[in-house]
């Protein structure tokens, strides 16, 4: 199921991937192959916020919301630019495959940002346009 | 901040420091103003014969290795940190050596005349690349005034060690593309006013880089040796040339 075009979406920033130069991500914070992101309002529609997920490894990390029209849009962008074929799907993925303990009780709000064409690295045009054109960011921690 | 004034004199009283290892965070900056003598004064660009000195990243915690900046403090419109102009004027911009050792516990006991040194040094422009590659290529290892006169040694930069060490899952960098990293690392820590090296999930090498003319570079070298960069006017991406399949060459170039 796609999710709508409108909506933000959340990626969780480690610490070494912010950068104090760009005060927002560094590329490197989106290079996963299978992108995991959360929706912050799905997350509120049930009494949970942002803050409850982060826990475990993803204690002091940072933010970067977009909104998943970003994604795609920043998907034909870099297609443009390098001149092959590139384009990601946003879609809801609250299976165990996607989410581990112990965030699956906010299962309902996860999102995977991946290529269409399969298990793929996303090009390197497509991250420095996230890491530049993030809509909020929020620093890690410290 | 400390102002204090260097005699010539005290270059002749030049030591290797062995002291305590201090651990600077990585956010920290610490500024350090000092007068320096006759030779950069003598120069038309920089009203003042004042410099100040930025210790930010990245700071080593086994060795105490840490990197030095150095910025005009009456230019600071003209000139970013690490960047000077030569004395013709002319645009060709130079950094200033990274310093090794350890850090002392407290900015009173820094030691003065190793600072001295090093400006009187960058201070005769002519004789600023011999510094820049005397001091470790550029680098890091210990320095001591004789050590100026020999080849510098290898000694890594630590992302660079830390890129070569490679991440789990992916094959680490063959030796020469690690020794390409080195090259990228020391060119963009001495050409730009500000520098950021990490180390991707994937094992790439990443380098975020604000230019000497503000613009903005990011950069990043796989770990199979392939290396894109793309440089813009601002940070929010405005203008930006792009380089998917770049040489190191194009890279150098670019930093200007």
């Amino acid at each position: 199921m796609v999710v709508p075009l409108d909506d933000v979406v959340c990626r969780f920033v480690r610490p070494s991937d912010w950068s104090r130069i760009l005060k927002r991500p560094k590329p490197g914070a989106f290079k996963q192959v299978g992108l995991s992101v959360w929706h912050p309002d799905r997350l509120e529609e049930r009494d949970a916020t942002l803050d409850d997920l982060r826990i475990e490894h993803l204690a002091g990390y940072g933010q970067a919301h977009h909104t998943v029209g970003d994604y795609y849009r920043f998907a034909r962008k870099s297609e443009e630019k390098d001149g092959t074929p590139f384009r990601v799907q946003v879609k809801w993925r609250p299976d165990d495959e996607f989410v581990d303990e112990p965030w699956r009780q906010w299962r309902y709000a996860h999102i995977q940002v991946e290529t269409v064409a399969g298990p793929a690295q996303f090009t390197v045009s497509f991250r420095n346009l996230l890491a530049l054109k993030t809509k909020v960011a929020i620093a890690p921690d410290g | 901040m400390t102002a204090t004034t260097i005699a010539k004199s005290d270059a002749n009283r030049l030591t290797t420091r062995r002291g305590t290892a201090h651990a600077l965070n990585d956010r920290d900056y610490l500024a350090v103003y000092v007068n320096i003598p006759v030779p950069i004064a003598d120069r038309t660009d920089i009203r003042s014969s004042s410099v100040k000195f930025f210790a930010a990243e990245p700071v080593d915690s086994a060795t105490g290795e840490v990197l030095l900046w150095v910025k005009a403090l009456d230019t600071s419109a003209v000139q970013p940190p690490g960047v000077f102009h030569s004395q013709d004027g002319s645009p060709h911009h130079r950094g200033i050596a990274l310093w090794p050792s350890t850090m002392p516990p407290s900015i009173d006991d820094w030691n003065w005349s190793r600072w001295g040194i090093v400006l009187q040094q960058m201070g005769r422009w002519t004789d600023a690349r011999y510094v820049a590659e005397g001091i470790g290529g550029w680098g890091f290892g210990p320095f001591s005034m004789p050590d100026m006169d020999a080849e510098p040694g290898v000694a890594w930069h630590p992302v660079v060690r830390e890129f070569a060490a490679g991440v789990d899952g992916v094959a680490a960098p063959e030796a020469g593309v690690v020794a390409m990293a080195e090259r990228l690392v020391r060119a963009a820590a001495a050409r730009t006013a500000d520098a950021e090296f990490s180390v991707d999930v994937d094992g790439a090498l990443s380098l975020v880089l604000r230019l000497a003319d503000e613009r903005l570079m990011l950069a990043e070298l796989a770990v199979d040796g392939r290396l894109a960069f793309s440089r813009y006017d601002d940070d929010f991406g405005s203008n930006e040339e792009y380089l998917p399949d770049a040489t190191e060459a194009d890279f150098i170039n670019h930093l200007f």
